[in-house]
């Protein structure tokens, strides 16, 4: 029986080394060539070797809305002050049942207007169309039937006026650059089919019309911690990805995409948590399947600000609906597995949400009901194991930290010593205890899943001066 | 459970390189920020010299000759010519005119271009750049600058390719536009005709004579650069109306030049092409949907009884936006609502819905 167990737990032991050494690897190559990209980017940009433009290619701004009287008003208005020339904003209430529609409404002095709206892609009903323009720029308001926010987005684009269109989140905000820059790579390759930003955490920050005023790391270690994994996510990851064009994710908060390709492949899909993945999945899947010359791209230099869950509740709703969103995806997408028409799509980027994100609840949870077993045993090197998860955290720790300062550094942001002192940290604090949080919360996603299948993720929103009023009280303490 | 291979090592040995990255990313930094601040401090250097020699050419004296000889000597480096890029900015930010200074300097500068030929490919976008906001010369003669400049675009980057062209278009050099193009369509490379017509537009020379002569090259032009010279014509000359009308004539042209040129008619009033549009109009089977489309647009820079008819029968198209178009067309050219009636009060759900809405946003915006 011993042998038995020996052989068993070798097996195990081996089949984790693997795993981790191709983990470990893919999260270094992803930090290393992150920052040899942003490096060379903020070289080029120095020495102006960028698509500067006066006129770019027209947007519309698509904001889905649900019960969110809290932001709107605050966001809409960041939205009608960016450094554009020719932009549309049309914000789609999905049925809310709190004021959102009387806040638009009133402070926008909006009209109600008998507008057609050409239906290129089924949605649910639409109630009232308001408009009104601010400056020389259209804002539109819908009031629609609920349907979830691929729906609400569906309306939005069967609304826009203009080729490209860009979703984002009713509680981000926007630098007055952020469109500018997230359209350059559309001039670099008109094949570009959709284009991601940069999303970091609002509440970090203290953003007015004249751009930054002021960054801070947040005490509330909650969303200190995303701040990191953010950083981590989307400077490492997503440029490494960028790189062969394999990106699968272009996150709801902040994306630009070709309309008529999206409409062409039946726009956001309306029974999935993770409407955002599945439309860049299905984007892939639409071009290659049709031998179209396509490229989906990741703008570094184009940010947004969102507001993070500030509660582990809300924080471990948000995440609990990414995972889901990812399995579905993933589920609905099979066919991309192992299949050389996808190339490095495949190879990489699926393998990598497959093994590292979908499956490694269910790998870590194997994984300990192993070192249980061998606890009994009696074959555990107790020692070993701890040395060898406080190691694992240092590393991680410390790619996370080059993530963070690289991200600091290139966007010129001054922090002070007490932040530097707090983010290593949290760094720290993030490899060595929330990832296992997060990882707990991926292992229950599932739990009342059908349920939650289609309502929109709701977490506590805060008005956004009131997170800039936070910071300031937070940077005098 | 022990490992044989103990996974410890590897992680030891990435532990060790990624402290390495800090280390680099700390030293990096510090470094960058030694650099930007010594280009503060060569840009006030820059600033005053150049100051002084615009004085002296205002008192028509010369460029000093120590002065040429440290802008050729010091401009070699990269982090120099980013300050005197900004020092140059700074001076024209407040009004002064740099341009004598600029062509004072001509022989320097194209020594620069030589030396910047053998760097990297950033450097020598970045150098073209330069010419682009300070051009040295500008006119239609040949100078070996600009063959320099077009030397550039082998093996280059986007970046370098759009400064090149922009650094002809501040030359005004019209023979240099035409190689560059020329040079970018004979080895298939793409440039966004946003880029291309937007540029075009800022062509400091005789713009009627580039426009002519692109023209007269079409036939070995992309689709996509063709509609480019379109998009240039139409948003800043006159006296195409007949070329173009000839040329909307041709069934083998491709549409999307045919739209680009239709499109010229709407900015431009040419008689003659009434009858074509009113011909499009009614006959919407005969023709390609997205070049209808456009016609119901252009129309409404052509009124009349004829006009009329035909937007109230592209009224009913099977397509959206030919009926959208259309509907915005018919509101904007009527003299009197009262003629909308009998669509207002007729059968056609969207017809009516539409021109509501429509003669709504008129009404808004003061029937501009």
């Amino acid at each position: 029986m011993r042998d038995f167990f020996e052989t068993f737990l070798n097996g195990v032991s081996y089949f984790y080394l693997f795993y981790l050494l191709l983990y470990t690897s893919y999260l270094f190559l992803s930090v290393v060539v992150g920052a040899w990209q942003l490096y060379q980017r903020e070289r080029r940009n120095q020495i102006r070797n960028e698509l500067k433009h006066d006129f770019y290619v027209p947007v519309s701004i698509l904001v889905p809305a649900y019960n969110e009287e809290v932001t709107i008003v605050d966001s809409v208005k960041s939205l009608l002050n960016l450094d554009y020339r020719l932009y549309e904003v049309i914000v789609v209430d999905d049925g809310s049942k709190d004021n959102t529609a009387n806040e638009m409404i009133a402070a926008f002095d909006m009209k109600k207007v008998k507008r057609p709206i050409h239906r290129r892609i089924p949605c649910k009903p639409i109630r009232e169309v308001y408009e009104t323009t601010v400056g020389k720029i259209k804002l539109t308001f819908i009031l629609k039937e609920n349907g979830g926010k691929g729906d609400a987005l569906n309306v939005g684009i069967n609304a826009s006026q203009f080729p490209y269109f860009l979703c984002i989140d009713a509680d981000s905000m926007l630098q007055k650059d952020s469109l500018e820059k997230i359209v350059q790579p559309i001039l670099e390759d008109d094949t570009t089919v959709a284009i991601g930003g940069l999303i970091h955490v609002a509440q970090c920050v203290s953003l007015e019309k004249d751009g930054i005023m002021g960054y801070h790391l947040p005490l509330d270690p909650v969303i200190s911690m995303q701040v990191v994994e953010y950083d981590r996510s989307f400077l490492a990851s997503r440029i490494l990805m960028d790189g062969f064009n394999g990106n699968l994710i272009i996150s709801g908060a902040f994306g630009l995409f070709k309309k008529d390709v999206v409409v062409a492949c039946g726009g956001y899909d309306t029974n999935t948590l993770g409407e955002d993945m599945e439309l860049v999945v299905k984007l892939h899947v639409f071009c290659r399947n049709n031998g179209r010359p396509y490229s989906i791209k990741y703008e570094p230099n184009a940010c947004c600000w969102s507001q993070a869950p500030g509660s582990i509740r809300d924080l471990m709703k948000q995440r609990r609906r990414w995972h889901l969103g990812l399995f579905q995806s993933m589920i609905k997408y099979y066919r991309i597995f192992a299949n050389p028409q996808f190339g490095w799509v495949s190879m990489i980027s699926y393998m990598y949400y497959l093994l590292f994100e979908l499956l490694s609840p269910v790998i870590e949870m194997f994984g300990i009901a192993t070192m249980i077993l061998a606890v009994c045993v009696g074959m555990l090197n107790v020692t070993f194991m701890l040395e060898f998860l406080l190691l694992y955290g240092i590393y991680g720790a410390i790619l996370t930290m080059t993530a963070f300062f690289q991200r600091i550094y290139t966007q010129n942001l001054k922090i002070s010593i007490n932040d530097i002192i707090r983010a290593v940290a949290v760094c720290f604090l993030e490899s060595i205890f929330f990832r296992y949080l997060l990882s707990f919360v991926r292992m229950t996603a599932f739990i009342g899943y059908k349920k939650r299948k289609n309502q929109w993720g709701t977490i506590k929103r805060v008005k956004h001066n009131e997170v800039k009023y936070a910071g300031k009280e937070e940077n005098n303490t | 459970m022990q490992m044989k291979f103990d996974i410890s090592f590897v992680l030891y040995g990435y532990l060790f390189i990624c402290l390495v990255l800090m280390v680099f990313n700390i030293l990096y930094i510090f470094y960058s920020s030694g650099v930007k601040k010594r280009i503060a401090r060569n840009a006030i250097y820059w600033e005053e010299e150049i100051r002084t020699q615009i004085k002296l050419l205002c008192k028509n004296q010369e460029i000093e000759k120590l002065h040429k000889e440290n802008v050729l000597k010091k401009l070699r480096n990269t982090n120099q010519m980013v300050a005197y890029i900004r020092a140059l900015e700074l001076i024209k930010g407040a009004g002064v005119d740099t341009s004598g200074y600029s062509k004072g300097l001509y022989l320097q500068v194209q020594e620069l271009a030589y030396l910047y030929q053998k760097k990297e490919k950033a450097d020598k976008a970045f150098f073209a750049y330069f010419i682009a906001a300070n051009p040295p010369y500008q006119g239609d003669e040949y100078r070996p600058i600009i063959e320099i400049l077009v030397s550039y675009l082998e093996d280059s980057t986007i970046y370098c390719r759009e400064n090149v062209l922009k650094a002809f278009y501040a030359m005004g050099n019209a023979q240099a536009v035409e190689t560059t193009m020329d040079w970018m369509e004979n080895r298939g490379m793409f440039h966004h005709q946003k880029l291309l017509a937007d540029g075009l537009m800022t062509f400091k020379g005789d713009k009627h004579m580039l426009a002519k002569r692109l023209w007269e090259k079409r036939g070995s032009y992309s689709t996509s650069t063709c509609v480019a010279i379109v998009q240039f014509v139409s948003a800043t000359l006159n006296g195409f109306e007949e070329v173009f009308y000839q040329e909307l004539t041709r069934t083998d042209v491709d549409i999307e030049i045919r739209i680009a040129m239709l499109r010229y008619f709407q900015r431009h009033y040419y008689e003659p092409i009434q009858s074509m549009l009113n011909k499009i109009l009614s006959e919407p089977e005969k023709v390609d949907e997205n070049l209808l489309i456009v016609a119901t647009t252009v129309s409404a820079k052509y009124p009349g009884e004829e006009t009329k008819n035909a937007l109230r029968k592209a009224l009913c198209h099977r397509n959206w936006y030919v009926r959208k178009n259309a509907a915005t067309s018919l509101v904007r050219i009527i003299e009197d609502p009262k003629e909308l009636e009998p669509i207002l009060n007729g059968q056609d759900r969207y017809a009516r819905e539409i021109l509501e809405y429509t003669l709504g946003e008129v009404e808004k915006g003061g029937r501009q």
